[in-house]
């Protein structure tokens, strides 16, 4: 009851906030409206917040209701050790998002002229309801993809997460005009906004297919019943090849690996403040979170087969991202590409095959979503104040904003990976569980280029922003966070400290059901057969345990 | 749900006349010649009492087809074979009450539609009524038909109406659309004729159930010549070269019509045509998924460059013939069935929108006219979004649900390769659908219209909340909409329970 209470809480207190905000339209007061609409979204997402916290400390729960019989398929959603964390980093960043969006929920005029006529409050604020409505719908589609164990329910969420955020970055995005084939002359968000959706509905359409596929092998929807018949039976060697790639496809599309990434810097440039947050700190990981539930627990031999060529394609990701990332001269672009660097790291440690590599994984899916989240939500406080991102419009601003300057610090050593801060545990139980993994050494060595590369880039933007003489004169009256934007930002500086300093009841929550070791046995087993010599196959977990980890540092 | 074939057919029941079951088509009539008799009276006032008489005609036939709930029924209207025996010429059982439930909720909707959208063009008729009851008894006689030539009538019962309703509303563009619409429905008419004498040559009946199992090169070249023509009426590429003009020049409301019902019951034709010709399952399966591909590919790509609702749309029309024929092509009829009732009320929906915002001065099939649009009518602006998420198969609409079944079964008939084409096309078609969302949310008219476009009639309102309502209530629960139409949920064991009795015989 809990778990379904706090996936579909969001979903009714959008409709809520969408009926109250048709209701109150015409209410003299638009300020006072306006104000009590996100209040009211606000409270909503802190309670669902509160609701997912039960499972920490319960562990999970698992529903299973009719559904859809003619089809096969039923409403069965289960928590569990993979998906708790996801979940809560989801509820986590949510109320976060609507105080980071507080103030600045406008509609830019098209951009013929720069959107924000000022900072002053009633004159720019446009669509507030649709907005919170929007994005408490989506942090429903969000829980449902992490917590549905049916492939049909998983799909459901998997597409509806891209109609609130179609809307989020099209209506609520950045200014700026571009030329396209079939609408002419349109905005910069419209085309990033329509780029977004067409690629992952093109993955989405290759996973579909493999879906039904799935079932006509099975003759169930049922992702537990799936399970155990990959586990007993097993697709057969050619077609679990394809599912594999398949499945892989959506996942790379979304998380996104090399390739395929292209849309994700056109997307989080352009989304607003809350939509960045949500897309780089949520909606990757569900890519990365479907190769962990899907690709490897049901076509364990294509995975392992593929292990190879996909650790490459995450290792060219890492490196080619954060190379591309030292380059931009738009931070939010920067911060974008250092996404597609980040999530490499996540996908390297999904495929190294033992349990370090993926525990490391699942932690750091959470990091990058506290760090990459908080990064642009503090990119976007800087954007309300100045109204560019362009990173040779700033310079010296620390003296200016001391205490936003810790911030940004901070949050920059977390993205990092500096020892201390959360983004350190889970890099380093990547890099580890991959350099122990017979014939995986080279990727982690390279990876672990990425890990300097991304102080170079990282470190560098601080100094160019912070740092040196005040060069424009808009930035000598910058005034410094306001008590909202402070209680925004508290949290996420918490988390990163308590998951830096204290990560060993995050990763033994992980396995309290024994769904990592469930995964990644098999995997390990399977893996060391494809290697020449076994090392690896003795029955004992070679991997070493958190509690050893600890110590490590 | 397949319908029974040869050898089966004598264990069935065949009666002459049952008043009860032909209570819907009856009503249709009645409400046809009431309508008819109203149009005496040329006066606005007169016209109205039509409009809301033959409403209720059909309003009356949906609820008694569907509180019916008896066993299937054949009769013979008094005819018999050689020997006596009383033969099959029609049918109602449930897959035939599907067929009518499809076509009758979208004749009502469309109706609806029409009333403001005629009143406010000062062509308001009664005959526009009459004629579009005429045309849904055609549809149901198409729908109970167990013989070519009844077959045969239905649709030129349809058609006739059809092609008077196209250039309703006199104007060049309408009757140039009626025009090209007549000539190559008669055209088309032909195809049919041809083909249903060349197989009457080649079996000597026209029965349906006496062409189980025939296989001649005649009999092929006839029954290829009855596909070719409902696949003109049906607007499957490369056949679909009138609908973009005649949806295009048409009155809104009856382009709604079009795309909807009439397809439906040329539908209903097709798969029972496909049922019965159970000798080269195989090679009409491959023909019917070659041409559902080529619908889908072709319907999209040209979708895509159109500047014009209405064009769009037609062209959208022709894409997802292509992904019902899948369903054919699998023999999945119910599939197809909740395929037809998704489409039906989601682009009567689409084509809806245009109609009711429209004015004389302003027809709204410009897409540019819905720049905008989505802040200044919010609730307009939600129906045509859910409208178009649908069309693109997008949960948690309609569309998305019956692609799902559609596609299962498509993998389950071993034609993968066509659920790939097809999943790639719903993504493909994702960029015109939401081409319209974006007009209506994220551009600005080019100069701010006095009055932005506003649904004047509350029918027209009171149809779309319908369709949306359906649409919604297809994509959250399958298994009302699937109730409400008529469409048996059981197949699977359908099928078993037919393939034993068929091979005890």
């Amino acid at each position: 009851m809990i778990l379904v209470s706090t996936i579909f809480l969001p979903l009714l207190g959008a409709a809520a906030l969408g009926i109250a905000s048709v209701a109150t339209a015409k209410a003299p007061d638009q300020r006072l409206r306006n104000e009590g609409l996100k209040i009211g979204a606000l409270i909503v997402s802190l309670v669902t917040f509160g609701l997912s916290l039960y499972f920490v400390f319960n562990g999970g729960e698992t529903v299973q209701r009719d559904w859809l019989p003619s089809v096969g398929s039923s409403f069965h959603l289960r928590i569990d050790g993979i998906s708790l964390w996801l979940v809560v980093l989801t509820t986590f960043l949510t109320p976060i998002c609507i105080l980071a969006s507080w103030r600045n929920i406008s509609i830019p005029d098209s951009g013929q002229r720069d959107a924000y006529p000022s900072d002053e409050y009633p004159q720019h604020e446009r669509g507030a309801g649709g907005f919170l409505a929007l994005l408490l719908t989506l942090e429903t589609a969000m829980l449902g993809t992490f917590a549905a164990f049916d492939l049909v329910l998983f799909f459901i969420f998997w597409e509806m997460t891209l109609i609130p955020m179609y809307f989020i970055i099209g209506i609520w995005g950045s200014p700026g005009w571009r030329q396209t084939f079939l609408f002419g002359q349109v905005s910069e968000r419209v085309y990033a906004t329509l780029k977004f959706v067409l690629y992952t509905m093109a993955g989405s359409a290759l996973m579909f297919a493999g879906i039904l596929y799935i079932r006509m092998q099975t003759g169930t929807f049922d992702l537990t019943a799936i399970m155990e018949y990959a586990a007993n039976t097993g697709f057969g060697a050619k077609a679990q090849v394809w599912l594999f790639w398949a499945f892989f496809a959506a996942f790379a599309i979304k998380v996104p690996l090399f390739p395929v990434h292209t849309w994700l810097p056109d997307a989080h440039t352009q989304a607003p403040t809350a939509g960045s947050m949500l897309l780089a700190g949520v909606l990757l990981k569900m890519g990365a979170y479907g190769i962990l539930r899907f690709c490897l627990p049901l076509f364990p031999e294509a995975a392992a087969a593929n292990a190879d060529i996909v650790s490459l394609i995450a290792v060219i990701g890492i490196l080619y991202g954060a190379l591309v990332a030292m380059v931009q001269p738009d931070m939010k672009r920067l911060v974008a590409y250092s996404s597609v660097s980040h999530l490499g790291f996540v996908v390297l440690g999904l495929f190294a095959g033992s349990e370090m590599g993926t525990k490391g994984a699942v932690l750091q899916m959470v990091n990058h979503g506290i760090a990459t989240g908080a990064l642009f939500m503090l990119v976007g406080m800087l954007y309300d104040r100045r109204h560019t991102r362009q990173i040779k419009e700033f310079g010296g601003i620390a003296k200016k904003m001391p205490a936003y300057a810790a911030v940004f610090l901070i949050i920059t050593f977390a993205s990092i990976g500096l020892p201390g801060t959360n983004g350190f545990v889970g890099e380093f139980l990547i890099l580890a569980g991959s350099f122990m993994t017979e014939g995986r050494e080279a990727y982690a060595i390279a990876a672990a280029l990425g890990v300097i590369l991304a102080a170079v880039y990282m470190l560098w933007m601080v100094q160019r922003v912070f740092f040196g003489p005040i060069k424009v004169k808009a930035n000598e009256s910058l005034k410094d966070l306001n008590a909202r934007e402070m209680i925004a930002a508290l949290p996420l500086i918490v988390a990163v400290f308590w998951i830096g300093l204290s990560p060993t009841p995050f990763l033994d929550k992980m396995d309290a059901d024994g769904s990592i070791s469930a995964l990644t046995k098999p995997g390990i087993a399977k893996m060391a057969m494809v290697e020449p010599p076994p090392p690896m196959e003795q029955p004992a977990p070679p991997i070493s345990t958190p509690s050893e980890m600890d110590e490590d540092h | 749900m397949n319908r029974p074939l040869k050898g089966l057919m004598t264990m069935m029941q065949i009666i002459d006349f049952d008043w009860g079951a032909f209570a819907p088509s009856l009503t249709l009539l009645a409400a046809a010649l009431i309508v008819c008799a109203l149009s005496m009276g040329h006066s606005q006032a007169s016209a109205v009492r039509a409009a809301w008489a033959s409403l209720i005609g059909v309003a009356a036939a949906a609820v008694l087809t569907l509180m019916s709930d008896a066993p299937a029924l054949y009769f013979s209207f008094g005819a018999q074979d050689a020997d006596g025996n009383p033969i099959a010429l029609f049918s109602v059982d449930s897959m035939m009450r599907s067929f009518m439930l499809i076509c009758l909720v979208s004749t009502a909707l469309c109706i609806l539609l029409s009333i403001g959208y005629l009143r406010q063009r000062g062509a308001l008729r009664p005959e526009f009524y009459a004629l579009t009851l005429l045309c849904a008894l055609g549809m149901t006689i198409i729908a109970g038909s167990q013989d070519l030539i009844l077959i045969f009538i239905g649709i030129e019962l349809m058609s006739l109406p059809l092609y008077i309703l196209a250039c309703f509303q006199r104007g060049s563009a309408s009757s140039e659309a009626s025009m090209k619409y007549f000539l190559l429905g008669a055209f088309s008419s032909g195809f049919l004729l041809f083909g249903i004498a060349l197989i009457f040559g080649s079996t000597g009946s026209t029965l349906l159930q006496d062409l189980t199992g025939v296989s001649s090169p005649l009999f092929a070249i006839g029954l290829a010549l009855v596909f070719v023509g409902l696949a003109f009426k049906i607007a499957a590429a490369p056949f679909h070269q009138w609908a973009p003009d005649v949806y295009h020049g048409a009155p809104t409301p009856v382009t709604a019509f079009f795309a909807s019902a009439p397809k439906a019951a040329a539908f209903a034709a097709l798969l029972y045509l496909f049922q019965a010709a159970s000798a080269m399952r195989a090679e009409w399966s491959t023909i019917f998924a070659v041409l559902a591909c080529i619908s889908m590919t072709i319907g999209n790509l040209i979708a895509l460059t159109q500047k014009n609702l209405k064009r769009m749309l037609a062209y959208s029309s022709v894409a997802h013939v292509g992904y019902a024929l899948v369903g054919v092509a699998a023999g999945a009829s119910e599939s197809v069935l909740f395929y037809l009732a998704a489409y039906a009320v989601m682009s009567v929906g689409a084509f809806g929108v245009a109609s009711a915002l429209s004015s004389k001065e302003n027809e709204m099939s410009e897409l540019n006219d819905y720049a905008g649009l989505g802040f200044r009518r919010p609730l307009v602006g939600i129906g045509m979004t859910l409208f178009m998420l649908s069309l693109t198969g997008l949960p948690p609409t309609a569309g998305f649900t019956g692609k799902l079944l559609l596609f299962k079964d498509a993998y389950a008939a071993g034609l993968g390769w066509l659920v790939i084409v097809a999943a790639l096309n719903s993504a493909l078609s994702a960029y015109y659908y939401l081409g319209v969302v974006v007009k209506m949310y994220m551009t600005q008219p080019s100069k701010e219209p006095a009055h932005a476009p506003s649904i004047r009639h509350k029918t027209a309102a009171a149809a779309l909340i319908a369709a949306a309502a359906l649409v919604f209530i297809g994509g959250a629960a399958p298994k009302a909409m699937m109730n409400a139409f008529h469409i048996s949920t059981d197949a699977a064991e359908t099928a078993v329970q037919n393939v034993p009795s068929e091979a005890a015989q």
